[in-house]
């Protein structure tokens, strides 16, 4: 008896069916993995304004890192109603970033805003291609162009904006030394990065000013998604080291560290959120947020005037709004308010915490 | 090593939480592996299964009619895999690969039309735990033990139903059988076919409801990269559980205390590097592969396309 191929024979309709059907599936894959969301609602093609476009590596409701990237984008829209905005690529693995950065060129984007500093190292090429095309400007978030951007050829259509890591980390180290009651603190980053490390030095050496007894718990390394993670971290300081206030750098990983924090009494543990502010009901643990705003209202007015450009940096700072601490909770007292107010007047004065007392923690991470 | 003691509550919470999602995909494979069909598509099939869950868990506020959407979504992904291995013999993991490329894309463009620009969207709820009065104050082992989610308890439970399937019922007997010589099933008047389409529907119901456990009961979201690569370990614990229901939990709670003692490390030596901590469960994956993996130890025709008129 001979083999038959398959235990099911298919005639020529059926084949055809299974072909359009598999053509569908991996259409619908595609728009998957491009993460493209109908959020823009725009009309990008109007005529006599300027075009922006964002490029992320996650998602605009991550409830972090990109999520805030997307809002300061919204609110420096409401300023200039002369743009508009293209859909934001979501989920832009490293491999896409130069394509999708290419096709917004392509498209005659007036503004590329890359969220982070992976961008840097991938846009090189799009950048020099561009060099020639006046109308486009790439905007690269957390980057310092000095020390990121050395193989570019040209930096005159790039600017970057860093945030004042010291101000950030010392206003959630207030927080963090006032609400505290057993003197034991701990803060979770998704990469070990300099950005990281300078927020947690500023975050403790602020804890210990208020209060020198304070000790502080770290983990660098726990990425952007593994919210598992953040609880089991949580659950072990707080068993072990009887940390009671969390502030988190590490996206989704931070969602895990609140729910262990919950576990343990949303009534003694805290957690000081960021980069967007989200306390209220439905987030029992979070006390307050430290905010950051990525400037990019000013990048839009750069352009404007034809002075954007040069590799100049943006520094977003409690001066021009683009650091703040965000709404406080009912579980931060009236007189904590009052303290933690006075303390970011002389944060924003720099005059709260000096340089030696940050590297000196720094030092020893 | 007093940070051992101190951490060891937190290690076996851990433990328990780490396997019990594990334990769920690890069962489903076995009752595939058992009828001959290797399925590596787990990871896929655990992404639709938490987006599912966490997305109908949000939109009725009821978790478990999002548990179940989860298996009824497990099982529909898993049918694409029974028809191209089972009807159309196609290669097992050729077609398991291409359901962890599919898959996780379908799961991202359903996350992405359910939330959208809505992040109130982004965030829901985890399945409240359940003690159980007197056991769950057991020193140390209570907790972890008897004070899990609902669904943690039926991972374990399901252990001896399994067990005894497998053991005592004639129709666990016929899945060894398919699993060990098709052809000689067959003659003994075992429908293979329905057997084998059988082991692909539990298989995508239980590693569906694997996914749903990581949406509704570990944390409140759904992420794309949420599996992390459970649905490749659930691969390897049965294999190191050698093809048995106990096997396979013991695989799952060693992978699971390994987890944990991953994390009470990168908790206790901050400045330790912490990847080294972090391939701690993957080593000892490899390690119990090397030592356990023989091909000899599970079923003859596993893997192998069943051709119904071939002898």
């Amino acid at each position: 008896m001979s083999e038959s191929k398959f235990n099911f024979m298919l005639n020529r309709r059926q084949a055809v069916k299974l072909g359009l059907g598999s053509a569908a599936m991996m259409a619908l894959a595609g728009c998957g993995n491009s993460g493209s969301t109908a959020s823009s609602g725009t009309d990008a093609g109007s005529e006599g304004g300027y075009k922006v476009a964002m490029i992320m590596s996650g998602t605009i409701t991550d409830g972090g890192w990109d999520q805030g990237h997307y809002e300061s984008l919204k609110r420096a829209l409401e300023k200039h109603p002369n743009w508009t905005m293209l859909e934001p690529k979501e989920n832009t693995p490293d491999a896409d970033a130069a394509t999708a950065a290419q096709s917004y060129v392509d498209q005659g984007v007036d503004l590329i805003i890359g969220n982070g500093n992976q961008f840097a190292s991938d846009w090189a090429e799009v950048v020099a291609d561009a060099a020639s095309n006046e109308k486009v400007h790439f905007l690269i978030t957390n980057t310092d162009p000095k020390s990121e951007m050395g193989d570019y050829e040209s930096l005159d259509r790039v600017e970057t904006v860093l945030p004042n890591f010291k101000q950030t980390g010392a206003l959630a180290g207030v927080v963090a030394g006032l609400m505290t009651k057993t003197n034991s603190i701990g803060f979770i980053g998704g990469m070990k990065l300099p950005s990281t490390e300078a927020k947690y030095s500023a975050f403790l050496a602020a804890a210990k000013k208020i209060n020198p007894q304070i000790q502080g718990q770290y983990n660098f390394e726990a990425g952007f998604t593994d919210a598992s993670l953040g609880t089991k971290l949580t659950e072990n300081w707080i068993n072990t080291n009887n940390v009671d206030v969390m502030w988190g750098d590490a996206s989704a990983v931070d969602n895990g560290s609140r729910q262990a924090l919950e576990s343990a009494g949303a009534d003694t543990h805290f957690d000081i959120a960021q980069p967007i502010d989200i306390a209220g009901p439905d987030q029992p643990t979070v006390v307050t947020s430290t905010v950051t705003d990525w400037k990019i209202d000013q990048a839009m007015d750069e352009i404007e005037a034809g002075s954007f450009g040069g590799g100049k940096v943006i520094s977003a700072d409690m001066s021009n709004g683009g650091i703040s601490l965000g709404a406080f909770s009912d579980k931060v007292s009236a007189d904590v308010q009052g303290k933690i107010k006075e303390y970011a007047e002389q944060i924003k004065n720099d005059a709260f915490l000096t340089d030696a007392e940050v590297e000196a923690i720094r030092s020893t991470l | 090593m007093d940070f051992l003691v101190n951490s060891l509550p937190t290690i076996l919470n851990a433990t328990t939480l780490s396997a019990a999602p594990l334990l769920l995909v690890a069962l489903g494979e076995l009752f595939s592996e058992r009828a001959g069909l290797v399925n590596i598509g787990l990871e896929g099939i655990m992404a639709v299964g938490a987006f599912v869950a966490f997305a109908v868990g949000k939109m009725t506020g009821n978790l478990w009619l999002g548990v179940c959407a989860a298996v009824i979504a497990g099982i529909a992904i898993n049918m694409i895999y029974a028809f191209c291995t089972v009807t159309l013999c196609v290669d097992q993991v050729v077609v398991g690969m291409a359901i962890n490329i599919l898959a996780p894309a379908l799961a991202l463009f359903g996350y992405n039309m359910f939330v959208g620009a809505n992040s109130a969207n982004a965030t829901g709820v985890v399945m409240e735990r359940l003690s159980i009065p007197g056991l769950s104050q057991i020193p140390y082992i209570g907790g972890p033990l008897f004070n899990q989610q609902l669904l943690g308890y039926l991972a374990f439970l399901l252990v001896p139903v399994v067990t005894y399937f497998f053991k005592r019922f004639r129709s666990g007997l016929s899945f060894r059988s398919v699993g060990e010589n098709p052809q000689a099933a067959e003659t003994l008047g075992i429908n293979v076919i329905r057997i084998k389409l059988v082991a692909c529907v539990l298989c995508g119901a239980l590693a569906g409801m694997g996914g749903a456990f990581l949406s509704v009961c570990m944390t409140p979201i759904y992420i794309d990269g949420i599996v992390m690569g459970r649905g490749f370990i659930a691969l390897a614990t049965v294999i190191f559980g050698r093809w048995s229901a106990v096997g396979i939990m013991a695989a799952s709670l060693l992978f699971g205390f390994f987890d944990g003692l991953n994390v009470a490390l990168q908790a206790q030596f901050n400045a330790a590097p912490v990847m080294f901590f972090k391939m701690i469960p993957y080593i000892f994956t490899i390690f119990a592969l090397i030592f356990f993996g023989s091909r000899h130890a599970g079923p003859k025709a596993n893997g192998q396309p069943y051709y119904r008129e071939s002898r």
